[in-house]
């Protein structure tokens, strides 16, 4: 009988409880051998242990005469790996890696060795012999964690000391160590010397010499690097290369031309860089399509290879057009199920068009596939036994070179899932699995939702601590007709628990900056989604360049487990710089006072930035960011503190803005501005955000294009303090290039004198925008904007700045920047220079119909826009006409033809509009002096010929080019 | 007063006693143990079975390790592919001349306990060399493709290792040859199918338990 059970060490990494559970020898029980070995086993099972020994002591104990001692020697795991001294290249991730060193995994002794022998390895690639790599191993007996630190000394980097060339190489030697671009150089010269060696510089050659030959139709050429010759002496490398350049390869095609860049897409062998008889098919299978594609639908393609002489191949393909056609008609016949509409969303082919699709889009091979597709889509939906034919009829309709598609379709019988059995899961699981799978009972039966089930059951039992889950499923035929049983069998496995979640590699990050992220906590059930949800929002924190996770000792056989987390911390500093130009057509000349109705300007711009990450190690951020154009000279710092209080929800800014801009070309403002902003992420879609602003901003006078009158009133220096909120709603489905959805804002501030505020306001800004797909590519999108400014106090007139101004590519087409709403016009005491002077109203609205147009990347859009900007709220009108030259409170209305163009960062856009009630005005023509010189209680005559106001209008066409879709 | 003594006398022989090491790990490949234990019974039931006193030195250890593992790589393949093996009732017809030698069951039960093995680890050992023969065998011989002319020279190469041997035409031994050519591929096959294991798998052995 067994008295007692000792472990020696008494602290063991498990829990005396889970050892109880785990351990087959129990006090009390008779001491077995078979139980001593099983002993063993499980515990080396559990990944714990490098040793164990069991040993018997005699006892006293009247509870039996023996006592088991177990005594174990532990294991270590992989915890932080780190260095100092990078020289990059490599770079610290690369070498790092190079270490292979998993985190998490067992430490064996000698592990550290072979880690510093496979960096040595990374570093001699990149030219880094002399290195010298020394490590300290930290050990951790209470979690297991070995961390090693490396300290690299690289000392020089080797650079190229010639290159040896063998093989059969038909080029001149000068030539190939040219491609190699070892030498010191610039472009076509080369200087005396060699360049560093660095592993992308090695490959770098080695491919280019590879393109050269390649340039020159060798397609099956070998380049290979032999070897890498290393001179201490000299601190030099010469690598040996091994080329085959192989036969030349003519490609050529007969009776009809492609285009070599189209043909090296269309032949495979100049990808595979290989000539066979399967790669020839293929690329005439594809030059085939590609004919079809372009409305030659019975081409013919053929191939011939011959060998000329010695090292010359050459490959006709022989191409029969035969008559172009069109695709004139789908027709889709025997659904019952799905109508038309839904089926016709899942083929690719198409018929003629006027813009789109000349010939219409058609392959055989597309037809082929849109079969399978619909045959798919009747399957995915029980229809098992479903058949779908697809047919080319010639002279479609009686017409001579029009094909049409016809698909027949055989739905048969529909199949549903009679019963579901869940075995193997408890009852509240199973009730669980069965409201997020997709098969159920009365359900249709597919094999897709089969395969969908099985990873939604997986999914749901390797996320709740079930990391050997299995699931196995099975079908009988019901009783009833077209109908299954389907029998669902889980074995779940061992659950496995969090024992901890271990942190490291915080340097100046602090600890609970980094805990206030992770999800997961002790006791858990190990869920892998929670442990990727912890390790996106460490890296949405910003401040880590690699957030490495893992179980630590992951194959071993134990109920509660170590959760790491590597952090590599990012550099402190980033910064960045730009280059960019800005086309507008905006108000007249900057001395002048021609062109009120706008000119257009070509602005370039430079931008720089620099960021802090991190600050004081919370992750907090501080930058500058600079632009200057010869519009708008623009500075701003601040501070944002992501994650705020340690709440992902919340974002809080700081920041201050210096702004001297020109962009409304009735005066140049000058703005100092501090915000402070909390943003609240209420949901995915809804964001709240409360902001404080205060701002000065002065009119610089020399730039005003006002009536002197006016300066006193509307150019005066202004201090605002605004408190405002703003509501965020965006339900679009891509905010690039939207297809369906909803978008409102809402923005609400008051200016008032408890806030510093010189001028008393309040101030509502409404956006609303929706999107309606017609069809796949077809949407409608329309959007109204609203804005009301309501002075309460202060200084009489609202200032200038303070004001809306609009029109231009966002708001209304018909007007150029920042044109719109009321204008400097002539008085019993201003003589009016027709520059817009902002509104304190607005109210837009605009519609859009987008399509596609040619091809797949270019679209169309046909627009109506109106609205104006209003002198006032109770002067909003939908009136169409213009009441005089002095009222712009009417409606302007623009209609008008854009093109897009897709690009990964949103299409590029070009409108023209008209509009048909575009405003008139009387403007100045002539200079400040001038100006100046008019007296507006004279009659005209007694005034200089310049003050004679000049009847204008803005131009009934416009054009705008820009960047992403208008809303 | 005399109870108390006793008990002070048996606890304090109890302390002096020393431990006595029931079993210990003695190598490991991967997750698998082969203990100590192990290792000395293989050995004492292979002395039984070849009826030679057992030999329990390091180096005999290793040999009985090394022996294990493979045996394990194998019979771990065959259940991964959950081939068909012998059952446990197989072994009967192997255990049936080794009773022979023996007057009756109370002996033969006697000569076990005097070898210090157990009649279910006995079968146990050759339940376990059977299903490794017979796996052996299913895994690694289809594989064989012998043509005639590596008959043929195996045959002239086992005549010349043989000079003395009977003279025999070749197609009189080619049965005989062509076992013995295909057992020695298969145990080649074998071998280096084990090799090529034992090199993806970590294998440790506790030099102690070797010394």
């Amino acid at each position: 009988m067994i008295a007692r059970i000792d472990f020696d060490p008494v602290d063991q990494p498990l829990p005396r409880a889970e050892l109880d559970r785990l351990l087959p020898l129990r006090t009390g029980a008779l001491l077995r051998a078979e139980d001593v070995r099983q002993t063993l086993q499980k515990l080396f099972e559990t990944g714990r242990f490098a040793d164990v020994v069991i040993d018997a002591l005699p006892s006293s104990d009247a509870a039996g005469p023996v006592i088991v001692r177990i005594s174990t020697t532990l294991n270590f795991f992989v915890g932080g790996v780190s260095i100092d001294g990078i020289d990059d290249p490599p770079n610290r991730s690369q070498l790092l890696t190079s270490a292979k060193l998993e985190l998490g995994a067992p430490f064996a002794d000698g592990r550290a060795t072979q880690a510093v022998e496979h960096m040595q390895e990374r570093l001699e690639a990149n030219g880094i012999y002399g290195a010298k790599l020394r490590y300290q191993i930290q050990r951790d007996p209470a979690t297991e964690e070995a961390s090693v630190r490396f300290q690299l000394e690289a000392g020089k980097r080797a650079r190229f000391g010639g290159v040896m060339l063998s093989g059969d190489f038909q080029r001149p030697m000068g030539n190939i160590v040219r491609s190699t671009r070892w030498r010191r150089g610039f472009g076509p010269l080369t200087f005396p010397g060699w360049r560093e060696v660095t592993e992308s510089r090695v490959q770098g050659g080695v491919d280019r010499v590879r393109r050269d030959f390649q340039k020159e139709n060798r397609l099956q050429v070998r380049v290979t690097l032999d070897n890498l010759e290393y001179d201490g002496k000299t601190n030099t490398v010469k690598p040996t290369l091994v080329v085959e350049s192989g036969p030349v390869i003519e490609v050529r095609t007969l009776g009809a031309s492609v285009s070599r860049g189209r043909l090296r897409q269309l032949i495979p062998i100049y990808e595979e860089r290989a000539v066979d008889r399967a790669l020839l098919q293929e690329g005439s299978r594809n030059l085939t399509n590609y004919f079809q594609a372009q409305g030659y639908f019975d081409v013919a393609v053929d191939f011939n290879q011959i060998a000329p002489a010695p090292g010359v191949q050459e490959i006709d393909y022989t191409i029969t057009r035969n008559a172009r056609h069109t695709l004139a008609g789908i027709e889709i016949a025997g659904n019952k199920f799905f109508d038309t509409a839904t089926i016709r969303e899942r083929i690719a082919i198409h018929e003629a068009g006027t813009l789109r699709y000349r010939y219409g889009r058609y392959s055989q091979k597309m037809r082929d596939d849109d079969r399978d597709a619909i045959r798919e889509l009747y399957r995915a939906n029980g229809f098992r036994d479903a058949q779908v034919t697809a047919t080319t009829l010639d002279d479609y309709q009686g017409k001579h070179d029009d094909l049409g598609v016809r698909f027949e379709i055989q739905e048969g019988a529909q199949w549903f899932v009679d019963q579901l059995g869940i075995e193997g899961a408890s009852e509240l699981d199973a009730r669980y699995l069965r409201s997020i799978i997709r098969s159920g009972e009365g359900q249709p039966f597919s094999e897709s939702d089969l395969a969908a089930d099985r990873d939604t059951v997986l999914g749901f039992y390797f996320n709740n601590g079930y990391p050997e889950a299995n699931f196995d499923w099975s079908q009988t035929e019901s009783a009833e007709s077209n109908r299954v049983n389907l029998r669902y069998a889980v074995r779940p496995g061992e659950r496995q628990f969090v024992r901890d979640v271990l942190v490291r590699g915080l340097e100046t990050t602090r600890q609970e900056v980094a805990a206030s992220r992770i999800r997961i906590r002790p006791g858990d059930a190990i869920s892998y989604s929670q442990i990727a949800e912890t390790q996106q929002k460490l890296y949405d924190l910003g401040i880590f360049s690699k957030v490495q996770t893992a179980l630590q000792n992951p194959e071993g056989k134990e109920e509660r487990k170590y959760v790491l987390f590597q952090l590599d911390e990012a550099n402190k500093y980033s910064f960045n710089a730009g280059l960019g130009a800005e086309l507008a057509r905006i108000g007249g000349g900057v001395t002048s006072f021609d062109a009120p109705a706008g000119v257009t300007i070509f602005s370039p711009r430079v931008s720089a930035g620099i960021s802090r990450l991190n600050f004081l190690g919370i992750g907090h951020t501080v930058g500058l960011q600079a632009r200057a154009s010869t519009l708008q000279q623009r500075a701003v710092a601040s501070y944002q503190a992501a994650q705020f209080t340690g709440n992902e929800n919340l974002t809080f800014t700081v920041s201050t803005l210096f702004d001297t801009s020109r962009d409304v070309r009735t005066f140049a403002a000058r703005r100092w501005e501090g915000t402070v902003q909390l943003a609240q992420r209420l949901s995915r879609a809804n964001i709240l955000q409360y902001r404080f602003v205060y701002r000065r901003v002065t009119i610089d006078e020399n730039t005003l294009n006002i009536s002197p009158e006016l300066v006193p009133l509307l150019a005066q220096p202004v201090r605002v303090g605004l408190a405002s909120a703003s509501f965020i709603q965006d339900r679009r489905d891509n905010p690039t290039d939207t297809h369906r959805g909803i978008y409102n804002t809402v923005d609400l501030g008051f200016a008032l004198p408890q806030f510093g505020s010189v001028i008393d306001y309040g101030r509502l800004v409404l956006r609303n925008s929706t999107y309606h797909p017609l069809s796949r590519d077809v949407v409608i999108a329309r959007t109204l904007q609203f804005g009301y400014i309501q002075r309460l106090g202060g200084i009489p007139k609202i200032p200038l700045g303070e004001r809306f101004f609009a029109g231009g590519a966002t708001s209304h087409r018909g007007f150029p920047a920042n044109q719109a709403g009321p204008r400097d016009i002539k008085t019993e005491t201003s003589p009016g220079t027709g520059f817009p002077l902002g509104g304190n109203a607005m109210l837009f609205h605009s519609t859009e119909l987008r399509f596609p147009l040619i091809g797949e990347n270019m679209g169309g859009v046909l627009f109506h826009d109106m609205g104006n900007v209003y002198s006032s709220i109770d002067q909003v009108s939908f009136r169409f006409r213009q009441g005089s030259y002095q009222d712009f409170n009417y409606m302007v209305q623009a209609a008008g033809f854009g093109i897009r163009y897709r690009t990964p960062v949103g299409p590029i856009r070009v409108d023209f509009s008209y509009s048909p009630n575009s405003p008139r005005f009387v403007g100045f023509s002539g200079t400040r002096d001038q100006l100046l010189a008019c007296n507006p209680k004279l009659p005209p005559a007694q005034n200089p010929p310049a003050c004679v106001g000049i009847p204008q209008r803005i131009n009934t066409f416009q054009f705008h080019f820009s960047l992403g879709q208008t809303f | 007063m005399i109870s108390r003594l006793r008990l002070a006398l048996l606890f304090t022989l109890s302390a002096a006693a020393p431990a006595e090491t029931l079993d210990r790990i003695a190598v490991t490949v991967g997750k698998y143990v082969i203990s100590e234990q192990d290792l000395l019974r293989d050995i004492r039931i292979s002395a039984f079975l070849d009826g030679s006193l057992p030999e329990f030195g390091g180096a005999q250890k290793r040999k009985t390790a090394d022996r294990l593992i493979d045996q394990y790589l194998v019979l771990q393949d065959a259940a991964e592919t959950r081939a068909a093996l012998p059952s446990a009732e197989s072994t009967a017809a192997l255990l049936e001349p080794l009773k022979a030698r023996y007057a009756n069951e109370a002996d033969y039960l006697a000569a076990l306990a005097k070898a210090r093995i157990s009649d279910g680890g006995l079968r146990a050992h050759l339940l376990a060399g059977l299903r490794m023969l017979r796996y052996t065998s299913v895994r690694f011989r289809p594989q064989m493709q012998i043509s005639e002319e590596g008959l043929r020279a195996y045959y002239e190469a086992l005549m010349e290792q043989n000079p003395n041997a009977p003279a025999q035409s070749f197609e009189e031994n080619r049965g005989q040859v062509e076992k013995l050519l295909t057992d020695q591929q298969t145990m080649q096959s074998l071998d280096d199918w084990v090799k090529m294991m034992r090199s993806e798998l970590r294998i440790v052995y506790r030099e102690a338990v070797f010394q």
